[in-house]
C-alpha cells in the first residue's frame, strides 16, 4: 500500500506484513486460508482464530456431512473438482480495510441447518472495525466503523450496522440487528442508547477515537 | 457516572446555570469542611467553583462527542439545550422506515414481523415447525411457524401459538389474541387454547382458574367483558354521550373541546350565534354523571379475583412469576403475574432526530433520511472546543513526539498492564502526577488558562495543583503542512528545554525528568501537555463509593484571534476578531483507596 514506509523484515517481527499492508501475527491461528479475504492494512493479533475452513461445500455431497477443507494444499491435489468450484466464489471470512481483530478473538462463520445439512454462511466485516480482545464473533455482517468492546459474544447471524458500539462483555443474541449508531450492552444485549453525534470524529487529528479511523493504530502495531 | 472507563473528561454545558443560578453555591455550603476558594486566578473571585458532586451538576456533564456547537451563539449545546425534531421512525430490527402517519394510527411499534422475547427481550426468530434435518424439503418452508427466542429458548408454543405464515405476524397474533378473548368471553364451555396444549402444570392450573372465573360470572354476561379494550370503548362511548348532553345544555360550555370539533353543524350554528351577538340566556350545565351500568363501561371489582390470584401465586414457584420489568414491557394493561401468560412484545420503533439550538433555532444536526449513519448537517463541539485528556504520567507512552493518548484496548500484555495501572487505586497522601493534554481543533493559536480549586469540594479534600496553568496551544494546521514540515515544526515548538529526542515519556523517562512549575511538559503541532499533581485526601470512615471516586473540576478559559468572517474562509478577511470562551470540565482521575478497608 503506502510505499513510503520501508519494507519490514518479515523474518524478525511478531507480525507478517503483506504487500497490501495486512499485519498478521505469527501467533494467529488461521485455518482455511484460501477462503479468507483481507482487504489491506488489516491486523490480526496474536491468538486470533479465523475459521476459514467453515465454508459451504459445493455441490453438497448427499452422503458425507463433514465439512472438509477442500483447499488444504494436501487434499487439493486429490479433490480437484471441489477445489476448483470453491475457488470461484467461496469466501468464509472477509475483512475490510484498517480493521483490527484484537488478541484471542475467534471469528467463526455462522451456520444453520438447511435441508438436512449444516450450511455455513460467510462472515463479512467492514472497514475501520475494531473487535476487542477475547470476543467470539459469529455475525453475518459487521458494517464499517463498528467498535466491539472486550470479551463480547456476537451471536450467529447477528448484523451490526455502521457506527454502532458494543460495550464490553455484551452478548448479542443470535439474529439480532443492531441499528446504525446504537449502543448495545448486556446479556442478552439490548439497545441502551445512541452514540453521540461526534462518535468517530477526531476533531484534533491526533490519536485514536472510538469508532474513528484506525489507520494510525494499525501503523503503531508491530 | 462511570459510563466511560477511566480516565474520562466531561464538559459542563453552560445551560446548567441558565435555569437556576444559585444551587451550586447552596450545595457547596452543605459540606462542613468547605473552604472559600482561595485560588489566585481571577475567575474564582468572580464566580463560585464548580462542584461535580452537586446533584445539579450531574445534569450538565456530557462527554465531548455528545456535545453540539451552535455557530450563531458560539456556545456548546447539550441534550438539554437542543430541540429535537423527529426526522423519521424506523424499526431497529428490520430497519424499515415507518411513515409518521402509520405511527400515528398504529402506534410506535413495528407492525411487520418483529417481536421481542417477553422473558429476555432478545429478538425472536420465526421458524417453521418441521424438522430441519429433513432432506427432501422444499426450498421455501411451509407452515406452521413458531416464534422462538434464540437466547432463552422461549417459544410461542409456550402460549400455544402456531402461525400459518411466516410473514405478517402482527395480524396473525392479533387474530389469535382476539379469538381467545372472544372464546373466553362468549363461551365458557369451550376450552381455551392454553388448555389444549398443557405444557406445564401451571398452565392448566391457571386456565382452570380462568374458567372458574368465567363460570362464576357467567350469569351476568355483561359483567364478563373485563377485557380492557372493550371496557375502554364502552366508557368512551358513555363519556362522549355525556359531553354531548352537557354541551347541548350549555351554549359556550365544553362543546368546543369535545370530539365533535368545529366541523359539526351544531357547533357551527353555535359559533354563528356567538358572532351575530345574539346573546341567549346561558343555562346552567347539567353535571356529568359517572357510568352506572356495565353497558356504560362500569366494572365492579370482585374480591374473588384477588383471592384466586393469591392462591395461584402461593402455589406457583418463584421463577414462573413475572418480574416487574417483564410486566412493564407488556403492551396495554396486560400485566400477567405468571410467565406462561406473557405475550411476545412487538419491537418498539426508534427515531432519527434533527437537533436545533434552543436559543436561536439554528439547525445543529440533521441526519440523512435513509437508513444509515450519515449527517447532512452536523456542527460538533469537538471541532470548536479544545479537547482535554488526563492520563497518568507514568503510563503515558508517546511515540516519538506524538500526542499522549490512550489507544484502544487490544489485549496485549502491554495494554493489560496499562489498563491495570489506570484503574489502580489512589493512595491517600501520595503525590500522583498526571499529564493534562489540551488539543486544539481550531485553526487559530489558543491561549489557554486553566484553573482548579486547590482542594476538591467535599469531605475528602484532595489537593490538586496544575503546574503550568497558562500556556498556548498551536493551531490545527492543514494536513499538508503537517505532512510536509511536521518534524522540524514539532522540534522547534518544544519549549520544555529538553533535547528534541527526549519527549518519549516512557517508564524510564518519567523518573529521569522532573516536572517544573510554570513550564509545559511537552507540546506538539496542536497540543500542549502540562503536569497536574494530585494528592488524594483522607477518605472518611463512612465514605460512600461516590466520594471515593476522584474527580477534578477544571475551569478552562481560551482566547484566540480569528478572522472576523469566521466561517467564510473564501473571503480573505484581514480583520481579526478576538474571541474568548470559558467553560468548566470534570476530569475523572480514579478511585481513592480506603485506609479503613
Amino acid at each position: 500500500m503506502s510505499s513510503s514506509r520501508p519494507a519490514r523484515k518479515s523474518s524478525k517481527g511478531d507480525y507478517i506484513e503483506t504487500d497490501s499492508g495486512n499485519k498478521v501475527s505469527r501467533k494467529a491461528l488461521i485455518t482455511g486460508t484460501p477462503n479468507i479475504t483481507l482487504a489491506g492494512r488489516t491486523v490480526l493479533m496474536p491468538d486470533v482464530h479465523l475459521r476459514g475452513d467453515i465454508v459451504r461445500v459445493r455441490p453438497p455431497p448427499p452422503t458425507t456431512t463433514t465439512s472438509t477443507t477442500s483447499l488444504d494444499p494436501s487434499s487439493a491435489a486429490t479433490a480437484k473438482p471441489s477445489s476448483s468450484s470453491s475457488s470461484q466464489s467461496t469466501t468464509a471470512i472477509s475483512i475490510g480495510k484498517s480493521t483490527i481483530i484484537a488478541t484471542s478473538t475467534i471469528l467463526r462463520p455462522p451456520a444453520r441447518l438447511l435441508r438436512g445439512l449444516l450450511q455455513p454462511y460467510p462472515l463479512k466485516i467492514g472497514e475501520q472495525v475494531l473487535i476487542g480482545p477475547g470476543c467470539v464473533v459469529e455475525s453475518a455482517q459487521i458494517h464499517n466503523h463498528v467498535h466491539v468492546g472486550a470479551r463480547c459474544v456476537l451471536g450467529a447471524f447477528s448484523v451490526l450496522r455502521e457506527n454502532c458500539r458494543v460495550l464490553e462483555g455484551s452478548c448479542v443474541p443470535a439474529g439480532m440487528v443492531v441499528p446504525p449508531g446504537a449502543v448495545v450492552a448486556g446479556r442478552p444485549a439490548r439497545v441502551v442508547g445512541e452514540v453521540g453525534e461526534g462518535f468517530g470524529v477526531d476533531g484534533v487529528g491526533e490519536g485514536w477515537v472510538e469508532g474513528g479511523e484506525l489507520r494510525e493504530v494499525v501503523r503503531g502495531i508491530r | 457516572m462511570a459510563q466511560n472507563p477511566l480516565p474520562y473528561t466531561y464538559y459542563s454545558c453552560p445551560c446548567v446555570n441558565t435555569s437556576a443560578p444559585v444551587p451550586i453555591l447552596a450545595a457547596n455550603r452543605k459540606h462542613s469542611r468547605e473552604q472559600p476558594p482561595t485560588d489566585t486566578t481571577e475567575f474564582d473571585n468572580e464566580e463560585q467553583t464548580f462542584d461535580s458532586r452537586s446533584p445539579r451538576a450531574n445534569l450538565s456533564l456530557v462527554p465531548l462527542e455528545h456535545l453540539l456547537w451552535c455557530t450563531e451563539c458560539h456556545q456548546m449545546r447539550c441534550a438539554r439545550c437542543v430541540l429535537e425534531e423527529v426526522q423519521c421512525w424506523y424499526c431497529p430490527a428490520c430497519l424499515f422506515e415507518v411513515p409518521s402517519s402509520t405511527v400515528r394510527s398504529e402506534g410506535n411499534r413495528c407492525t411487520r414481523s418483529c417481536y421481542n422475547c417477553p422473558i429476555c427481550t432478545s429478538p425472536l426468530t420465526i421458524n417453521p415447525m418441521e424438522d430441519p434435518r429433513q432432506e427432501d424439503k422444499p426450498e421455501h418452508a411451509t407452515g406452521p411457524f413458531i416464534m422462538m427466542c434464540p437466547w432463552c429458548n422461549w417459544s410461542s408454543l409456550d402460549l400455544g401459538i402456531k402461525l400459518e405464515k411466516g410473514t405478517n405476524v402482527t395480524a396473525q397474533l392479533a387474530k389469535i389474541r382476539n379469538g381467545r378473548k372472544a372464546g373466553k368471553i362468549q363461551d365458557a364451555e369451550v376450552t381455551s387454547p392454553t388448555q389444549e396444549q398443557p405444557l406445564s402444570p401451571l398452565a392448566i392450573q391457571h386456565s382452570s382458574i380462568d374458567d372458574a372465573e368465567a363460570e362464576a360470572t357467567s350469569p351476568r354476561p355483561d359483567m364478563l367483558s373485563t377485557d380492557h379494550d372493550e371496557l375502554f370503548t364502552r366508557l368512551r362511548n358513555f363519556y362522549q354521550q355525556q359531553i354531548v348532553e352537557s354541551s347541548e345544555a350549555s351554549m359556550f360550555g365544553p362543546s368546543f373541546s369535545s370530539t365533535d370539533g368545529f366541523s359539526s353543524p351544531s357547533a357551527i350554528s353555535r359559533l354563528l350565534n356567538i358572532y351575530t351577538g345574539k346573546k341567549t340566556k346561558r343555562t346552567k350545565p347539567v353535571p356529568m354523571r359517572e357510568a352506572l351500568s356495565p353497558s356504560e363501561g362500569l366494572h365492579i371489582h370482585s374480591p374473588a379475583d384477588d383471592t384466586d390470584s393469591l392462591t395461584c401465586l402461593s402455589t406457583t414457584p418463584w421463577p414462573d412469576t413475572t418480574t416487574t420489568a417483564q410486566r412493564a414491557l407488556q403492551p396495554g394493561d396486560h400485566a400477567p403475574p405468571f410467565t406462561s401468560d406473557l405475550w411476545p412484545i412487538a419491537t418498539l420503533l426508534r427515531t432519527k432526530r434533527s437537533k436545533r439550538c434552543r436559543a436561536c433555532r439554528t439547525l445543529l444536526a440533521r441526519p440523512e433520511a435513509r437508513m444509515n449513519y450519515r449527517w447532512r448537517i452536523r456542527t460538533l463541539a469537538l471541532n470548536h472546543m479544545p479537547k482535554l485528556t488526563l492520563l497518568p504520567l507514568a503510563t503515558t507512552t508517546t511515540s516519538s513526539g506524538g500526542m499522549p493518548t490512550l489507544g484502544p484496548d487490544l489485549g496485549t500484555p502491554a495494554h493489560i498492564a496499562q489498563r491495570a495501572s489506570l484503574s489502580a487505586p489512589l493512595r491517600t497522601g501520595q503525590t500522583h502526577t498526571y499529564l493534562l493534554t489540551t488539543a486544539n481543533p481550531l485553526e487559530d493559536v489558543l491561549s489557554v488558562t486553566l484553573a482548579t480549586p486547590p482542594t476538591t469540594p467535599g469531605r475528602v479534600g484532595t489537593r490538586v495543583t496544575i503546574l503550568c496553568p497558562q500556556f498556548s496551544v498551536g493551531k490545527n494546521s492543514d494536513v499538508w503542512d503537517e505532512a510536509l514540515g511536521a518534524q522540524p515544526a514539532a522540534a522547534s515548538k518544544r519549549r520544555s528545554g529538553m533535547p528534541s529526542g527526549m519527549p518519549t515519556v516512557g517508564e524510564d523517562g518519567a523518573q529521569a525528568r522532573v516536572a517544573e512549575a510554570g513550564k509545559v511538559w511537552a507540546s506538539g503541532r496542536n497540543w500542549t501537555s502540562v503536569v497536574v499533581e494530585v494528592v488524594p485526601g483522607m477518605l472518611p470512615e463512612d465514605a460512600s463509593e461516590e466520594e471515593a471516586d476522584l474527580e477534578i473540576a477544571v475551569f478552562v478559559r481560551i482566547e484566540y484571534e480569528t478572522d472576523a468572517a469566521g466561517e467564510e474562509k473564501a473571503v480573505a478577511a484581514t480583520a481579526k476578531e478576538k474571541r474568548e470562551e470559558a467553560f468548566w470540565c470534570v476530569l475523572g482521575v480514579g478511585t481513592i483507596q480506603s485506609t479503613f478497608a
